[in-house]
């Protein structure tokens, strides 16, 4: 080995170590805007979304093959507290990174509630996607959060 | 069975593969033809998704994976010799071609449903599954023979551990998931974890075919031996904690998910970039004289394809083109280093005769730029936030910029479609051409 392929690998051993620091530190890093609690019966969840009142603080979003419900329309003055939980099987919860300054990306399992918190809501019209396939039509499932 | 007609049996494999995969295109857009699909013998609806799982899966999974055979049977042969038998080249080809029966039967005889999972599609019957299981198994068996080699630094050697570790990730998947799952989160479950190995399975392939190709045509390392050693063994340690993280995090949780995401983001890069810069200073250096000029076009393609879509991958986020303009230019960069790779270094290692002229020329271009526009459409309109797999008034396509977007990406397309077909006519002819497997080779 010459000099000059001692001094490339040793850059790249750089580079690599701080690939590889900054991997292992995405390992099980808890998204700190997440929190999930156990669903008991998903008709209890679903009574609350149907019965959710424009303006209040808690939003109810339900992810089903292949669609979420309802459409939410909130204030971009206001923090907010989303749950969401699934009807059917596995789904992933996707907002564009224009809402709030950055996106976010949560596994929707069943069986569990996931609340988010919502901050910092900038005005306009945001898509919300599945991001882990969810069966034929998966292509479909989006939904939008209108902040006025 | 020698190795060399073992590289030949491989070689028609993929580019067979292709070829089932474009006649399945041909299926697809007869399914959805009024009038036509009255005519065809099975019901269209349902083809449509079955059909569609069968084109992906050749077009991308087996030719990938036994242009691998290929390549590892070709590396074999340069260290055992041409004329050497081996058995199990033989066992593999045969499980690998009865896989592919196993992959088709389903599609035309209407059996099962179909899921688009990600990376590996399948159909929900035991006749695809069990087509799978060969197929992997058939390969298994040759990445064996390939890390008993112990060359280890060895593009193909690390190529082949690679693999065995995608494979491990499926299988303790499998003991892992509940039986009781729905079918679309199980199949995507099952093949998450060993999918995001197999890419890590196609960057090796791609650098090993820049690097078959340079040496042959210049007798040239673009990357020299401790480089190149540096750059696969990083491929490895990034994808080696793969399988560990199956008794580590729950199967079905967010930490699994994001662990392969995260793999693929910090591992991919560097040794992606390394090859790149090796790959980019021997094609601006005199060295590169010694290339043709169709195989320096075919690399500076390649080169350029995939590592536009290396760019587009750092700036994706979500369910927009961007997504598809990322993978799209990626795998067009990895095939255009195959095409060369065939056409350069295979064929005539196993004797099939090559005639160029200007249609055999045009296709790299075609395909080349027939790629970037269809990725940089994608790309472009993903920015505008056109979704991703739609179409129609589902695009929302209410501008001027996002409709030349899309219009890029459909032209690109159909330029792209262009070069591959050719690549897949000429190429089989010539195969076909050379002779059986049994013979010259």
């Amino acid at each position: 080995m010459n000099r000059r392929e001692k001094i490339t690998i040793i850059i790249i051993a750089i580079f690599a170590l701080a690939f590889g620091y900054r991997f292992a530190g995405s390992v099980n890093n808890a998204n700190p805007i997440v929190e999930t609690i156990p669903l008991t019966t998903f008709a209890e969840f679903e009574n609350k979304s149907q019965n959710q009142k424009k303006g209040q603080g808690d939003l109810y979003l339900t992810a089903q093959q292949w669609a979420w419900l309802p459409e939410l329309t909130i204030h971009s003055n206001q923090d907010y507290t989303l749950h969401i939980a699934t009807a059917d099987i596995q789904h992933a919860f996707h907002l564009e990174a224009d809402a709030m300054g950055h996106s976010i990306d949560v596994l929707i399992q069943p069986g569990r509630e996931y609340l988010i918190k919502l901050r910092n809501l900038k005005p306009g019209v945001f898509a919300i996607g599945c991001t882990q396939y969810c069966g034929i039509e998966h292509n479909k499932m989006r939904g939008k959060l209108i902040v006025e | 069975m020698t190795v060399k007609q073992e590289c030949k049996a491989w070689t028609l494999l993929s580019v067979g593969a292709l070829a089932i995969a474009g006649v399945f295109a041909l299926l697809l857009v007869f399914s959805r033809t009024p009038v036509i699909q009255d005519i065809l013998p099975w019901p269209w609806k349902s083809f449509f998704h079955k059909g569609l799982v069968t084109h992906v899966v050749f077009s991308f999974v087996v030719w990938f994976l036994a242009t691998m055979g290929a390549m590892w049977s070709y590396g074999y042969a340069q260290r055992v010799g041409g004329a050497t038998r081996s058995q199990v080249g033989s066992v593999a080809l045969a499980l690998v071609s009865l896989g592919c029966v196993g992959l088709i039967l389903p599609a035309l005889l209407d059996l099962g449903t179909a899921e688009l999972n990600n990376y590996i599609p399948v159909m929900n019957h035991p006749v695809y599954f069990a087509g799978l299981v060969c197929l992997f198994l058939g390969l298994a068996l040759v990445a064996v023979r390939e890390v008993s080699t112990m060359q280890w630094g060895q593009g193909s050697t690390i190529c082949a551990g690679l693999y065995l570790i995608a494979l491990c990730c499926m299988g303790l998947a499998y003991s892992f998931l509940p039986t009781d799952l729905a079918e679309p989160t199980y199949n995507e479950r099952l093949f998450w974890g060993g999918g995001h190995v197999l890419q890590f399975v196609n960057t090796a392939l791609l650098i090993m075919a820049w690097m078959y190709v340079v040496k042959e045509g210049s007798g040239v390392d673009f990357l020299s031996k401790p480089i190149a050693t540096v750059t696969f063994v990083l491929l490895f340690l990034f994808a080696l904690p793969a399988s560990f993280i199956y008794g580590l995090f729950d199967v079905l949780g967010q930490a699994h998910r994001d662990f392969y995401t995260n793999m693929l983001r910090y591992g991919l890069p560097l040794p992606s970039i390394i090859a790149s810069i090796g790959l980019l200073r021997f094609l601006l250096s005199p060295s590169a004289s010694k290339l043709d000029r169709l195989t320096r076009h075919a690399l500076w393609l390649s080169l350029v394809t995939y590592n536009l879509g290396g760019l587009y991958g750092l700036m994706l986020d979500g369910t927009d083109t961007r997504v598809p303009a990322h993978y799209h230019a990626v795998i067009g960069g990895i095939n255009l280093a195959f095409m060369i790779l065939y056409h350069r270094v295979i064929l005539p290692f196993v004797h099939v005769d090559i005639k160029e002229g200007r249609i055999f020329r045009s296709q790299y271009w075609f395909y080349g730029f027939g790629q970037i526009m269809h990725a940089s459409g994608m790309f472009l309109a993903g920015l505008q936030g056109v979704p991703r797999k739609s179409a129609g008034g589902e695009q929302a396509l209410d501008s001027v910029s996002k409709i030349l977007s899309m219009g890029l990406m459909g032209l690109g397309g159909v330029i792209a479609v262009i070069g591959g077909v050719m690549f897949v006519v000429i190429t089989l002819r010539w195969i076909m051409k050379g002779g059986r497997i049994n013979e010259q080779a």
